[in-house]
Order: C-alpha cells, then structure tokens, then sequence
C-alpha cells in the first residue's frame, strides 16, 4: 500500500496516495475503454496505446517512489517487497515487450532438421540448434454417450462399466466399455436395403462398407446412375476424417447421383428422407426420385479388449427391453442406437488429453540428443523457450511449436513472486500480530 | 444431485431464518449441514470425473457454495466475529441458486490446458476469495440498510464497515495469488503471462477496484471514497465471474471453460 504520508522534499506529489488512487482510477478507465464491446471492434488497441504506456510507467514510478519514500524495517518488509515487485514486473514487461521474440514454426514428422526461420517480415532467425520431429504421441479421453435428437446434443454422460443411466425415459445400463476394442464376427437382422421409387419396385443392395457403382433404370424409363456410395454420413458430410466431425456416425449413405447428364451428391440418412448437399440450388439438381435407406439391427457380434492402442473404443449397452447395442468409435454403422422417437443415442467426439511429441535437437558440431516436449511444459534450448502448441488434427503428420526469447522473463517470474509473498506478508503476518 | 443441491440451498436459508428468529444453535447446525452437503455434492462429482469439478459455472457455483463453511470457521469461530454469523448462510445459499440455475455437465473432461499443477490452487484461491468478497459486500450492504435507517453513522455501521475490512483483507491476498498463478500458468503453456483477454482484464480491474478499496480506508481524505470503491470493485468482481461468461460481447475466447 502506498505511504500516508502526502507532500516530501524529494517527491512532493508522486508518491501520496491520492495521486496512485487517481492513476489506479485512470488504468481502470483505460483497461474498460479496451474491454467494453464496440462496434467494429479493434478496441484491444487500447492496451498498446501511447496513453496505457505512459498511465502504467508513472503509476510505476509513483510505487517506486512511495518504497523509496518509507523506512526500511521489518515491519515494513511486505510494503517494500510488493512496491518493488510491481515496479520489477512492469520493467520486466517493458523488456520483454521491447526485445522478445516470439513465432511458430512447424516440424514435419522425418522432415529436414529446421534451423534458420523466416518469420513474415522475411528477416531469418537462426534458433542455434537444428530441430526434428520425430515422433509424435496423442492421447485421447474415451468419447462420452451423447443423446441426439436431430444434430443437436440433448444430453451427455460419461460411459462408466456398470453405471445405470436414465435417458429419455429409457434406463441404459453400461454393460462393457473396452478402451480398445476388437470387433469380429458382425451378425446384422436382414441386410441393409437402398430402395429406390415410391413403392419399393426397385432395390438395390449396397455392401455395408465399400462402394458401389449402380446403373438402375427407374420405372418412367429413364436411367438412374449411383457413381459413388459411402456409408459414413457424418464423415463425408463434415468432409474430413470421422474423428474430427461435431457428429457421431450414424447409418446412411452419401450418394453421388448422375441422371440426364447432371449431377446431384445427396445424404440420405437411414429411415429419413433424401438431402441435397450439391448443388446448393436445387433448381439446377436432376430429377431425383424417392429413395430410401434401411439398416438393419445388429444382432450379434464379438468384441473384446484390444491389444492395439489404435483400436477404437466401444461399449456394450443394454436398454430397458433387454436389447443389446454396440458403439463403436468410428464404426459407422456400429456408431448409434435408436431410441425410438426420443433421438438416437451416439458417441461423441473424444478430446484430447494428453499430447508429446520426440524431438531431434542437433546443435553445431555435436551429437542429435533426443527431448520431449509436453502440451504445458516447455523446453529450454539454448536460450529459447519451446512450446507444445497444436498438431495437424487430420493426418498427425505435423507439429506446431511456439519459440520464445524473452530476456524480461525472469524479473517478470521474480516480480510476481514477491507480489505474492509480499501481499501475504502485509495482510497475514501484520494482522496476525496486530489480533 | 440437483436434488441434493436444492436440499443445502433450502438448508441455508432455513439456516438464516432461524438466525433471524434467535435460534443460533440450530441455526449453525443447519448451516454446518446445508456447508457438508454442498461438499458433498462437490466430492462426488470429483470422484466421479477423477478430475477436479471447476470446468463449468455449475460446478464452481457449488464449490462456492461450500466455501462459505471455511470462510465461517475462519471469522466467526476463529476470530470470534460472532455477530457476522447471518450473513455466511445467505452467501452460501446465493450461488447455490445460481448453480440450479446452470445446466448441471456429468461428463466433463479435462482440456490439455487445465492439466497444470496450477489448476487446483489457482481455482480454490479465487472461489473463497469471491466468497469472502460475497460476505464483505453483504455487510457493506447491511452497513448501508443500517445507515439508511439511523440517518447517519453509528456503532453498528462502524462494527459493520470494520468486519466487510476485514474480511476482504483476507479475500485480497488470495485474489492476489489467484491473478499472479494464473498468468505463471498461462506463460507455462501459451508463453505469455497476460493477453488483455476478457476474463484477465476484468480479473485485473477488479483487483485494482480492491486495491483503490484499501488504498482509501488508508487516507484520512480518501476514507469517504472507500465505500464507494468497495460497491464498484463486487460489480466488477461479478462481471468478471460472470457476465464474462454469460454475455457473448464479453465473451473470453482463453477462458471458455470457466
């Protein structure tokens, strides 16, 4: 706290606390001018204006004087400690923001080592070392049970063996969730039939994984050709692995429709009605007629724990009518389970846990010496600080590290340290001895 | 558990209405039970997750909740402050309401980010200083509703201004620590200590309300601007708590979780 003292020879105003409570004031101001919402944005500029710099450098040199201004006692160690501090971690800050140097770079799985960056104003940093990613591990959380209605999320639980859930007016008791799974086995109630025409006249069975490339000739005699199938609908839908989408696998097929001499890519669900994903103007679409998807229940199938850590996860349930379902992450058709007209019950996407990746670090003339680096631990190499930053979510083939140099780091570490001793050290220690 | 959180928040205010009624002792008996079943109810999402239940408003609504049981050891069986007794059932009963409020998550995960030795300590730090703040600003409240009423100033106004000091002389160095380990935390995994997010520059405001607080109950001159600064700090103290969260214009893109 500052002294209460007002008026000094050797700095009349600077140090009295009505001057430190009037730029705490101004600080406040400026630190809402930067936060309140305003239209166009951009209002973040504030904490980098002229005006915040100078605010924060006098209310800096204001605490300094007040410690300058007290007698040195023990009494009074917390107040010097936490004013000197303060002034420690703005300096500190002032340095680092002066001098740091801060990018990302990207390391590619076997690539070349990287040692010379080129950051976008096209100056290059040497790092000193030669860095090389050689490997790079992923831990994910088992994925939760999601109970759909539509595409929106309704409600979630965690799958635990042996729990009993009470969902959308069903009781669902976990009866076997495997980290890993290995599914053999697969026996399906009838075969899933893809009908084309109102009444079923014609139909076409589709293999339950793979494509299949058809030429069907509809009833009014023109011809109907399916160039392409896939029955993970989400995945294709979303465009990317099934891993990365917001939704579950469900059973259904994306189509790719040729009929007079245009075509259409559609979704179509199983037990729902067709959608047309391309083109975007259904105007500009051929005639599609009625299809429908229909998948049958799995009746039985095998699965146990995996000695692969690639396998999937999966988990065995049992609902109230004693009906047994299987999910399965990424298993497609194995991925949901209907619960009639309350939604269907799904995986949902697994988070990430834990990540690391296996670095080659070469510095000149010098042996490749091998090094972690954690997600929220990072890694000093001559001089810099590295961080674990993302990773190429699709293919795992890539690394994204943040490099850093900061020479106020340290004063900044010290500083906050001692405002927190010091803090407890006026309120705590003085208090006590004061009650 | 809904049902076990609206049992404690029911127990809390059965709690001050008996104290109302001069019954202390089954009033700190209800209080200390409506306290346990709060954390109970915290225990068991902890034990469930295996992971410490801070990860959305609901669970740290509760934990809030349960923090006034600390808090109340603290002042008035530590220190003797009986006459404050009232005032912890109401604190803890108010974000109690607030986590009925909140869609209660089951299945939570922890993000890689959170995974930090700073997590735990960095989370109870600020709860049972926002609770101890919640305490304070009920008794500035009270302060004021006394004044209102006596037309001026008394020896209860003055016994209640000097209970919400000391009070937030606890709350403030835990604040302190709860700012400064988060931006440790934050410069072990982004490489930055501060980054004027939402969530920060409220957190920093805040403290800075508090810290004007203490700097005017110091002067002679300042002292009648104390009051006033203690009524802008809890504003900006629930801003940052929560309407960082619940308005989408504030909305911290660091801090999504919490």
């Amino acid at each position: 706290m500052s002294s209460t003292q007002s008026g000094s020879p050797r700095s009349p105003k600077l140090s009295s606390m009505p001057f430190a409570v009037v730029l705490m004031g101004l600080s406040v101001l400026l630190m809402l001018a930067g936060v309140l919402p305003v239209r166009g944005g951009g209002q973040e500029a504030v904490f980098r204006s002229p005006v915040m710099i100078f605010i924060l450098a006098v209310l800096g040199t204001s605490t300094f004087a007040c410690t300058i201004r007290r007698r040195i006692s023990v009494r009074n160690i917390g107040f010097h400690l936490v004013h000197l501090s303060v002034v420690a971690v703005m300096i500190g800050a002032l340095i680092g923001a002066i001098f740091e140097k801060k990018f990302d770079i990207q390391l590619k799985l076997f690539a070349a080592p990287l040692q010379k960056v080129q950051l976008h104003d096209q100056s290059v940093v040497d790092l000193g070392f030669g860095l090389t990613l050689k490997k790079f591990r992923l831990e994910k959380y088992p994925p939760n049970l999601v109970l759909y209605q539509g595409h929106e999320p309704q409600e979630e639980h965690r799958l635990i063996e042996g729990s009993e859930l009470r969902i959308a007016d069903h009781d669902v008791t976990v009866a076997r969730v495997f980290r890993h799974a290995n599914i053999t086995n697969v026996e399906l109630d009838g075969t899933p039939e893809f009908t084309v025409g109102d009444e079923g006249a014609l139909w076409h069975r589709i293999p339950i994984d793979g494509e299949q490339p058809a030429d069907i000739e509809l009833p009014n005699g023109s011809r109907l050709f399916i160039a392409r199938v896939y029955n993970n609908l989400p995945m294709m839908q979303m465009g990317r692995r099934f891993r990365e989408t917001v939704f579950p696998a469900r059973p259904g097929l994306i189509l790719h429709v040729i009929a007079s001499n245009s075509m259409a890519i559609l979704s179509l669900p199983a037990g729902e009605e067709a959608q047309l994903l391309s083109p975007s103007d259904p105007s500009m679409a051929p005639e599609i007629p009625e299809m429908h998807y229909a998948f049958p229940a799995v009746t039985n199938l095998e699965i146990a724990e995996a000695e692969d850590r690639n396998a999937p996860f999966a988990a065995e349930l049992v609902l109230d009518n004693d009906q047994r379902h299987y999910l399965i992450e990424d298993g497609g058709h194995f991925g949901a389970c209907a619960l009639g007209d309350h939604g269907v019950l799904a995986l949902g996407m697994a988070s990430d846990k834990h990540y690391e990746a296996d670095l080659l670090v070469k510095h000149e003339g010098e042996e490749a010496v091998e090094q972690t680096l954690v997600i929220n631990k990072p890694l000093d190499i001559a001089g810099w600080r590295l961080y674990l930053n993302s990773y190429d979510a699709q293919a795992h083939q890539h690394i994204t590290i943040t490099l850093r140099k900061d020479p106020g780091n340290a004063l900044v570490e010290i500083g906050i340290l001692g405002l927190m001793i010091g803090t407890a050290l006026i309120f705590f220690v003085r208090k006590r001895k004061t009650s | 558990m809904k049902l076990y959180i609206f049992i404690a928040l029911a127990l809390y205010l059965v709690s001050l209405l008996l104290r109302i009624v001069r019954k202390p002792r089954l009033s700190f008996v209800t209080f200390l039970v409506a306290a346990h079943i709060a954390m109970v109810v915290v225990g068991h999402d902890w034990r469930v997750s295996g992971q410490p239940p801070f990860s959305s408003m609901h669970h740290v609504m509760l934990v809030l909740g349960a923090c006034v049981l600390p808090a109340y050891a603290l002042f008035v069986m530590g220190r003797g402050l009986k006459w404050m007794a009232p005032v912890f059932p109401l604190a803890g009963a108010i974000p109690l309401v607030l986590a009925l409020v909140f869609e209660r998550d089951e299945a939570w995960n922890l993000a890689p980010a959170l995974q930090s030795p700073w997590f735990v300590p960095h989370v109870i730090a600020y709860m049972v200083s926002y609770s101890l703040a919640l305490v304070a600003f009920l008794l500035l409240l009270a302060d004021g509703v006394v004044k209102w009423r006596a037309e001026g100033e008394n020896a209860d106004t003055l016994r209640l201004e000097a209970g919400s000091y000391e009070i937030l002389s606890v709350a403030f160095p835990l604040m302190t620590f709860g700012m400064l380990s988060g931006a440790l935390w934050a410069n072990q995994i982004w490489g930055d200590y501060w980054s004027w997010d939402p969530k920060e520059t409220w957190s920093l405001i805040t403290w800075f309300m508090y810290l004007v607080y203490f700097h005017c109950r110091k002067h002679g001159k300042l002292k009648r601007f104390a009051n006033l600064s203690h009524v802008l700090a809890f504003l900006a103290l629930v801003t940052t708590f929560l309407l960082v969260n619940l308005l989408p214009k504030l909305a911290s893109k660091l801090h999504s979780y919490v």
